[in-house]
């Protein structure tokens, strides 16, 4: 019998990956759930962005809207047409402080809506974040990849898990 | 179980840890006035909600237990961001559990829904009244969109059996998910 919540790829980095991708995932679920526990090269507070079948940011089909503490203030700022950044705020540092992503992706094989998508992250160091997301597609999401900007990459040992949830 | 008023499936055996109680949903060219689960089992620690939600007019949502809308019998805090501005306030004493109530409310424009994620924790215990945090959101690919977080408690000792997923003045639209899910202990 089929188990309601299951694990269905788990990646962990190796050789200064660039990207991380999940192909040909199923569409037999209701909702996926990424967890992501990674650090990457790039100090910067924009870190990694997710890309769903292979659909790239430069064609204006992704926007977000994020909630921001940082230990001092809480604020809030969106994005247009702009890469959908995981982490948009919040340093993700070293191996030791690693950030941790979950992003819940809803409804995401059916053909009839754009796909929406909630993250919360979590970064002990620098702040933690919420996110909702809208890729502007009615198209099943059979591929995720995790891609960095310009040269950075993941630092070796970051670990990435996709799930699937089944509804009755 | 028993789903009131939708189209619904049950599934009651499962492997696993995390298991599907009951799906409601919207048809196309369909709405609902409320999506109720009824005859929850008692078996789990936990449930959770997870929604793919759309409106006939944005707007909030308003969540019960057990057929509850006493005037004063839910208290909330909400925390939202709308793109713009970081806020809170509170809903003390109401007849419902608000759900992105603070910024747009739940979508209601073409081909896009919120996202809802509720954790009802420990709803059987009838030694204290049931708190529950939700995570929602809707990306309108505009500026009225809106991230909320809301702390919720039903001010009631009885176990939770029922749960009743209504707006508070327009209806479900057409392609509204909602599944519950129950969560074992150990």
């Amino acid at each position: 019998m089929a188990k309601t919540y299951e694990p269905i790829a788990t990646t962990s980095t190796t050789s200064n990956a660039t990207t991380v991708s999940f192909t040909s995932i199923s569409g037999t679920y209701t909702d996926l759930v990424l967890i992501c526990a990674y650090g990457t090269s790039n100090a910067a507070n924009n870190a990694p962005y997710i890309e769903y079948n292979s659909d790239a940011y430069t064609n204006n089909n992704y926007s977000s809207t994020r909630l921001l503490g940082n230990g001092t203030t809480a604020s809030s700022s969106r994005r247009n047409n702009d890469p959908f950044y995981i982490t948009d705020g919040i340093i993700v540092s070293g191996n030791v402080n690693q950030t941790l992503s979950v992003i819940q992706i809803m409804n995401y094989s059916n053909t009839t809506t754009y796909k929406t998508t909630l993250l919360r992250n979590n970064q002990a160091a620098s702040g933690t974040e919420a996110l909702v997301a809208l890729w502007d597609k009615t198209e099943a999401i059979s591929t995720i990849t995790l891609k960095n900007l310009s040269t950075y990459y993941f630092l070796d040992g970051s670990t990435f898990t996709l799930y699937g949830i089944k509804a009755a | 179980v028993n789903i009131l008023g939708i189209i619904a499936s049950s599934k009651l055996s499962a492997v696993g840890d995390f298991e599907s109680i009951a799906t409601g949903t919207v048809g196309a060219s369909s709405t609902s006035a409320v999506i109720t689960f009824s005859s929850i089992p008692s078996t789990y620690a936990h449930l959770q909600l997870r929604m793919f939600a759309r409106a006939t007019a944005s707007d909030t949502m308003y969540v019960r237990f057990n057929n509850d809308s006493g005037a004063t019998n839910y208290d909330n805090h909400r925390m939202n961001g709308n793109g713009s501005t970081a806020a809170s306030d509170a809903r003390i004493n109401y007849s419902a559990l608000f759900v992105s109530s603070r910024g747009y409310g739940i979508a209601s424009t073409a081909d896009i829904g919120s996202a809802v994620i509720m954790d009802i924790l420990d709803y059987t215990n009838t030694n204290k009244y049931k708190v529950t945090r939700t995570l929602s959101g809707q990306e309108l690919n505009t500026v009225n969109s809106d991230l909320e977080f809301t702390s919720g408690s039903w001010k009631d000792t009885t176990a939770v059996n029922r749960i009743d997923i209504s707006l508070s003045s327009s209806t479900l639209a057409e392609y509204t998910h909602i599944a519950l899910y129950g969560i074992k202990g150990a």
